[in-house]
């Protein structure tokens, strides 16, 4: 998903980046119980690739509670999902275990299930009479703790370039030259319509100044200017592991970093009252 | 094996407040705000917004240690306002700013037949 | 026709035609493109460790048939009808015997079982017993260790299919033994030529010759020295050294005319001789009698039961003694004078020109010693040392009247005398042989099992090339540690038997030595064949043509070298074995042999390499050879003068450099350091590593093929045993914590399992059986007493030490282990000769300090009958943490100085957030371009989906790199726009980013960390124990102690050396000034003037030992 933000400035535009990195709850499996495990792969190996297997969960995550801590003793429903694996290979032939193998104990969630993984995610080949048994626990947790609870596989922005040419030094360009100079964009910034130049899409500019660096070269150092929008314009672009839509990450995002101003208002207060700090 | 554990970037830990205020016994109408838990998220955007403020002379933020986690904000206002309350009224105005892109993002997303949160968390 | 043109392969008669019409091409001379793919050609017939494998093969087939049928015959003085005659010696199967049962023996069960992966050694047999004579075949006389991969081994002709069911790693090149469970190299070792002249600077700077001669029969040394201005000839038996002319007279040239002749009649040489003339006249020696008298005079005489006269003595001494390898047959010492007439003639001419002197580091003077002849060595003096231990006891038994049977020597016959020396050598290293008084050590070496595609081997580079770091352990200084690697192609020949050659010679033109008067000899170019001398030729271009058109038409051995020293007016055919040589295209008439349509059907499978040997396309060229040609690099560089084309440049370079991308564009420094780092490197060891069990093992869990490789690459397998990942690399500063080359590692790359490792080890345990009929025993672990009620329940059971136990007593799968935890509860008898004795407990205390251990696979071995021992393996998995070592492949390495959280690393537009950011004052003073290369490589290959070829002295060009990733959207400087993760702001520089073959170290920071407050102390000085295996305290040495002087620091040092240490309080009698205790001064039988002081204990134990020797130190108390 991509969006645009303007009107503010780099630090909440950062600031949001980092909470859908940093500070998103999603499920993911954190601890595992092996029971039989002949595979290739030994048993740290096997819980680190199960732990990374994105986790849809079907509620809210941020209703649930952290397991670290949820009143019960061990785990509990209110604080995670159990998850179940048990392949054997009876066959002659390697088989792979994937995320689909991967089976939930209560219908609240459910390892990533998307049409461009027909086969799921790998874990492990098993050859001939190799077995894994095992059952893994998920809770919520954030990326800062560990990546596998990081949402989003990329979340980023970019600043909007803005891109000035010079019609008018253009235009005394030969059609060659103009190909030339469309041509100097690595990025491709440029396209020639009708003879003139245009920019379909100004965020496939890459800074790299190569057109500037042109247009110097050729003696008109005035034909385009690149320099980034003032007031700043952002286009995130925030792509997901699965676990979450990409909506949902930015509006749990949002509400995560107001949760937090909101704490430390409330401290700040408190503190005032108990040390009656100057108003 | 020889790193803090991780839990101890959101657990804080015990006998520490989350934030402590410091006046600055030579400077007037500064103060020294130690934040737990926090890193730049937070600090960046509260010095960005500090510096906004024409009252406030000075605004910055540090984090002393990668390992420790906590951030310093330091804030020297002119006199006719004092480091709290510059610090109360930036924190107000960053909650009205994510409160609006907030409101935005669910406006827009609605056309696209994007569920808002709290439709979400009536199902 | 020029000199040099005509001097090298002799080609002269033609080379003046024009070049031939190519029956392909067109007028314009067609290049070879892709020369490089003979390489895998060449590996595919001989492999990559093919030296050691041949010459293993070939002591086996040939050198052990040679070394019996030598040493025949055992006899025994007691018995002259007795003798045992060694018919036939053959290697059986590798196979063990055990409980009187022997089975076939694979490798990997060696490696499990700690046993010695060895096949018996099988003798065909005739000898006496009483009065007949007995046949024998198939007589086991010892065991003889097997190479990995050799013909005697049971993986040899295996298909990877099979060698996997056998437990075996496809890719594994083998050319190592197994030894008591424990991988082992022997390595090459160089030496100086036997056989050969070598003319060298004497310690006390003049100028001499010395030849080391050695035949099966002896090895000796001559030597020729000059004393003011005269010419001796020293040796170990000569008493006193013995002027040369004296010499040549007892070896039958009387006539001084002759001897000038014989050694030159040029001025130079008359002049030269003079000196050594006079002494001669002076001692009035003219008839060969009266010299033989005089050298029998001067030889230290073993007198041994019969006498013979000094004369006799004096030939023996000079025919097989002095230059041993020369052949003498009855007292024919003509050839011997020819040669002694030549070092003279060298010497004289080496003193007058100081370029004659030979330099000893030149490969043409050196020989390699491979695993083969290193063993033959061991075997000879073994099998001589059985046979005499064979003779010993048919003396004993034989001397002994009235035997109830008649003798049976095979009943004596002790297998453990071969089998123990053999081993035992392999795995200590130590070359012991008596009879040569030879004793080099460290000659074998553990496989590092680090990285397998470039594990210790060594072999010795022939070229000086900077960048490769040299071959060999240099075997003279001991050990000091110069290890050298063989380039890709290097070859190291075998023996060849010279006869036919010599016939050949012979057929070529060569004339009779014995046929010729001495300034015939020196006229001519004399023909040398394996260090002796042949004869002359008088047309040497032509005959070094016409030998070189032979062999290349395969009719002489295509390792014969044939080289022709115009200077010293020398050709020298060489046969023999150890010498280093490599593979070269001919070029004929400005035109490579080797043409594309060949290359065309190498490539097809149609043709291999041995095929164009056999053509003459591509001939082996050793390095004297060398010098008689002129190679070019290219096919494009090929002038009238090139006799032969390179087949590849890359292939100066072994398989431990060839790693390195783009290696022609680093500092040479950086590409040797990465030699040395490559092998710490933690990746895939082989195919079989899940079961293996090594002392200790590193591997990396996710490893990677690198993105921009090097045909090396390919030859070695790498890219199916990788150690490393590629790293997304920015290259900037960041946040303080990555000076001196630290680097920063991104949190959520090491979380998604980057660089992670896992290190595994072995702890093993014996249960061993004692002469007293009792033995150790594992019992179950003990139970938890009952809590007393009197005392607060402990914090943790008593019993936690034991908790991993099951209730065999040995340490169960998948337990966690902590320090201190026990592994096994072995108890052993405190008394192993009393049968009736206490068992005290033993077992062993961990001693790892890694917290959390995982014992996993549990093998149980048996390498003894009696002595059972129990192996098992600890699994340790390893986060990248601070302080961890990576390194790229320049010699760029780091340490890991911070992780930060993905969040705040700087990313790109495209939302790239790099693995790690390395600080460019990396780059300035090491000049490793290459490492930039690489990135480019690595960025362009990336976005093309393809991987990009950083071979040396070929490789992708910048310039298509860049194309690469200017066609990609990318800039073509490889720089991208960064933005800070702290504050969101672009930052103000581009910055170079892409992907970097990264490898981690296995030095880390969880095997080294370690820090003490109080601990153990050592017992007889009660100091804090050294090293943190014993949790030893850190030492503050004396240079630290200086420090604190000079800052007059006394309090400090006081508690740094004395409080914190040995502290200790004595009593001293004011009176005396001797130790009391107790307040009692034992001297003066009173307590009156008794006070305490506190010195070290050190210093207390200084003075008792004094005391002990009757040394009285007094202390002296003052008060204050």
């Amino acid at each position: 998903m991509t969006f645009s933000l303007e009107g503010t400035d780099a630090s909440i535009a950062n600031a949001l980046r980092r909470v859908m990195i940093a500070e998103t709850p999603t499920v993911a499996i954190h601890f595992v119980r092996i029971e039989n495990n002949t595979s290739p792969l030994n048993d740290e190996m096997l819980s680190h690739r199960l732990g990374l297997i994105p986790i849809v969960y079907r509620g809210d995550v941020r209703q649930l509670n952290s397991n670290r801590d949820c009143d019960c003793q061990g785990n509990c429903a209110r604080c995670s999902v159990e998850f179940e694996l048990h392949v054997r290979n009876d066959g002659e032939d390697t088989i792979e275990v994937t995320s689909h193998d991967l089976r939930a104990l209560s219908d609240m969630a459910v390892p990533l299930d998307d049409e461009t993984l027909p086969r799921g995610i790998l874990i492990c080949k098993l050859g001939k009479f190799q077995e894994i048994r095992l059952t893994a626990i998920a809770t919520k947790g954030v990326g800062k703790e560990h990546a596998k609870w990081s949402p989003v596989s990329t979340a980023v922005f970019q600043y909007e370039p803005s891109i000035r040419l010079n019609y008018r030094l253009l235009d005394e360009l030969s059609p060659q030259d103009r190909q030339n100079f469309v041509g100097s964009c690595p990025a491709r910034v440029f396209e020639i319509q009708d003879g003139r130049v245009v920019i379909p899409d100004v965020y496939r500019c890459t800074y790299t100044e190569e057109c500037m660096r042109w247009a110097e070269q050729v003696g008109k150092p005035d034909l385009v200017t690149v320099k980034q929008l003032e007031p700043p314009r952002f286009r995130f672009s925030v792509e997901t592991t699965g676990s979450l839509k990409p909506a949902e990450i930015v509006q749990s995002c949002l509400i995560t970093i107001q949760e937090k101003i909101r704490k430390i208002e409330d401290l700040l207060v408190t503190k005032q009252e108990e040390q009656q700090l100057p108003q | 094996m020889n790193a803090p554990d991780r839990f101890e970037l959101f657990v804080l830990p015990p006998d520490t407040e989350k934030l402590t205020v410091t006046q600055d016994t030579k400077v007037p109408n500064a103060a020294v705000f130690k934040i737990y838990l926090e890193d730049h998220t937070l600090g960046n955007i509260i010095r960005c917004q500090l510096l906004k403020d024409p009252t406030v002379i000075f605004a910055g933020y540090q984090q002393p240690h990668p390992l420790e986690n906590y951030i310093l904000v330091r804030i020297q206002t002119a006199p006719q306002n004092n480091p709290v309350a510059a610090f109360q009224h930036c924190l107000a105005e960053l909650q009205k700013e994510f409160a609006s892109i907030y409101s935005q993002f669910e406006t827009q997303l609605a056309p696209h037949g994007w569920r808002t949160a709290d439709e979400r968390r009536e199902m | 026709m020029s000199a040099t043109a005509g001097l090298g392969t002799g080609q002269a008669p033609q080379a003046a035609a024009p070049p031939r019409q190519d029956p392909v091409g067109d007028a314009e001379p067609q290049y070879l493109k892709d020369k490089w793919k003979m390489l895998p050609e060449f590996l595919k017939c001989r492999g990559l460790l093919r030296n050691q494998l041949a010459s293993f093969n070939y002591f086996l087939d040939v050198d052990i048939k040679k070394i019996v049928e030598a040493n025949n015959r055992v006899v025994c003085e007691a018995d002259p009808t007795f003798f045992l005659k060694y018919t036939n010696i053959y290697i059986g199967k590798p196979s063990v015997e055990e409980e009187l049962i022997v089975s076939e023996i694979t490798p990997q069960q060696c490696r499990l079982r700690d046993m010695t992966y060895s096949a018996p050694i099988i003798v065909d047999v005739e000898y006496t017993r009483g009065k007949q004579i007995v046949i024998r075949k198939g007589v086991p006389i010892g065991r003889m260790p097997i190479m990995l991969r050799s013909a005697y081994c049971v993986l040899s002709n295996k298909s990877p299919e099979q060698l996997a069911r056998l437990g075996e790693c496809p890719m594994d090149p083998g050319g190592y033994f197994v030894v008591r469970g424990v991988e082992k190299v022997i390595l090459i070792q160089e030496q100086l030529s036997k056989n050969r002249i070598i003319i060298e600077h004497d310690p006390k700077g003049g100028i001499g010759a010395s030849v080391t001669s050695s035949t099966h029969e002896r090895k000796t040394r001559t030597n020729l020295i000059t004393k003011h201005g005269k010419i001796y000839l020293r040796h170990n038996t000569l008493s006193e050294d013995v002027g040369v002319v004296v010499v040549l007279k007892a070896l039958g040239i009387e006539s001084d005319q002759e001897i000038v002749q014989m050694v030159g009649s040029e001025p130079m040489y008359i002049i030269g001789l003079s000196a050594s003339m006079e002494e001669c006249s002076k001692l009035a020696i003219r008839t060969q009698a009266q010299a033989l008298d005089f050298i029998g005079s001067k030889i230290r005489m073993i007198r041994r039961g019969f006498s013979r006269t000094r004369a006799d003595e004096a030939r023996e001494f000079l025919s097989s003694v002095i230059l041993s390898h020369v052949p003498v047959y009855m007292f024919n010492f003509r050839t011997k004078s020819f040669y002694l007439s030549l070092m003279v003639r060298r010497v004289i001419h080496a003193m007058t020109d100081p370029s004659a002197v030979d330099d000893k580091d030149y490969y043409g003077n050196k020989r390699l010693e491979l695993s083969g002849q290193l063993l033959s060595l061991l075997f000879e003096d073994l099998f001589k040392r059985f046979n005499a231990e064979l003779s010993r006891i048919a003396d004993a038994t034989l001397n002994k009247s009235n035997r109830a049977q008649p003798f049976d020597i095979l009943k004596s016959i002790r297998q453990d005398i071969m089998s123990n020396g053999l081993a035992h050598a392999i795995s200590s290293g130590n070359w012991t042989l008596k009879r040569f008084k030879m004793e080099r050590a460290g000659v074998t070496q553990v496989l590092a099992a680090v990285v397998h595609g470039l594990p210790g081997y060594d072999d010795p580079h022939h070229e000086p090339v900077r960048e490769d770091p040299q071959g060999v352990r240099a075997p003279v200084l001991q050990s000091c540690g110069l290890v050298k690697n063989l380039a890709l192609l290097t070859h190291v020949t075998t023996d060849e038997d010279p006869a036919p050659i010599a016939r050949l010679c012979f057929n070529l033109g060569v004339e009779d030595l014995l046929l010729l008067s001495g300034d015939e000899f020196n006229r001519h170019c004399v023909v040398f064949l394996n260090g002796q001398i042949l004869g002359i030729h008088r047309n040497p271009r032509h005959f070094v043509y016409a030998f070189r058109a032979l062999r290349r038409a395969g009719r002489v051995g295509e390792f014969v070298s044939i080289f022709l020293n115009e200077q010293q007016r020398t050709v020298t055919i060489a046969a023999d074995g150890g010498r280093v040589c490599r593979p070269l295209i001919i070029v004929a008439g400005r035109r490579t042999r080797l043409r594309p349509a060949h290359m065309q059907e190498l490539l097809d499978g149609l043709r291999t390499f041995e095929d164009c040997l056999r053509e003459g396309l591509v001939e082996y060229v050793d390095v004297n050879e060398e010098n008689n040609c002129e190679v070019a690099l290219q096919d494009a560089d090929i002038t009238s003068r090139t006799t032969h084309c390179e087949i590849e440049p890359l292939s100066i370079l072994g398989c431990v450099a060839g790693l390195i991308p783009y290696p022609h564009h680093n500092q040479s420094p950086r590409n040797t350091y990465q030699c040395a780092m490559g092998k710490q490197a933690m990746g895939t060891i082989a195919s079989n590593q899940q079961r293996r069990i090594d002392t200790i093992l590193y591997l990396l869990v996710y490893p990677e093929r690198p993105l921009v490789k090097t045909r090396t690459l390919d030859l070695v397998h790498f890219e199916n045993v990788p150690a490393g990942i590629n790293a997304t690399v920015a290259v900037m500063s960041y946040s303080g914590y990555d000076i001196e080359d630290a680097v920063i590692l991104n949190k959520a790359s090491l979380d998604r399992g980057f660089m992670r490792c896992i290190v595994a080890r072995k702890a093993q345990a014996s249960v061993r059986s004692y002469p007293n009929q009792s033995s150790d025993i594992i019992c179950s672990p003990p139970e938890e007493p009952p809590p007393d009620p009197n005392k607060p329940a402990p914090a943790e059971p008593r019993t936690q030490r034991y908790h991993a136990l099951d209730d065999d007593g040995i340490c169960a799968p998948n337990e966690i282990i902590n320090p201190g935890d026990i592994y096994v509860n072995k108890w052993s008898p405190k008394n192993t000769n009393d049968p009736l004795a206490a068992a005290t407990d033993l077992a062993p205390g961990a001693n790892m300090l890694a917290a959390a251990t995982i014992p996993s696979e549990v093998p149980t071995a048996i390498s003894e009958p009696t002595d059972h021992s129990l192996t098992r393996f600890f699994f340790n998995r390893c986060c990248p943490e601070l302080g961890d070592k990576f390194s790229s492949r320049h010699g760029q390495k780091g340490v890991c100085g911070l992780i930060v959280s993905q969040e705040d690393m700087p990313f790109t537009d495209q939302g790239i957030c790099p693995d790690m950011i390395m600080n460019p004052h990396g780059y300035p003073s090491r000049m490793t371009v290459g490492k930039l290369l690489e990135l480019m490589g690595g960025k362009a290959g990336l976005m093309e989906g393809r991987v990009h070829d950083g071979t040396a002295f070929a490789g992708d060009p910048v310039g298509e790199l860049s194309a690469a990733l200017i066609a990609k959207g990318f800039s073509y400087n490889g720089k991208d726009m960064l933005t800070s993760g702290i504050t969101g702001e672009p930052l103000s520089a581009y910055i170079y980013t892409g992907p970097i073959y990264y490898q981690k170290l296995k030095h880390m920071v969880l095997d080294k960390m370690h820090a003490r407050s109080r601990g153990p102390r050592a017992v007889l000085t009660r100091q804090p124990t050294e090293g943190r295996s014993r949790d030893g305290g850190l030492r503050l040495g004396e240079m630290e102690r200086d420090c604190l002087i000079g800052y007059g620091a006394a309090m400090l040092l006081n508690e740094r050396l004395m409080v914190s240490s040995d502290q200790f309080s004595i009593c001293v009698c004011g009176k005396c000034g001797l130790i009391g205790y107790k307040g009692w001064c034992p001297y003066c039988r009173s307590g009156e003037e008794i006070s305490t002081i506190k010195i070290p204990y050190a210093c207390k134990l200084l003075f008792q030992e004094l005391e002990s020797m009757n040394v009285v130190p007094r202390i002296r108390l003052d008060s204050y």
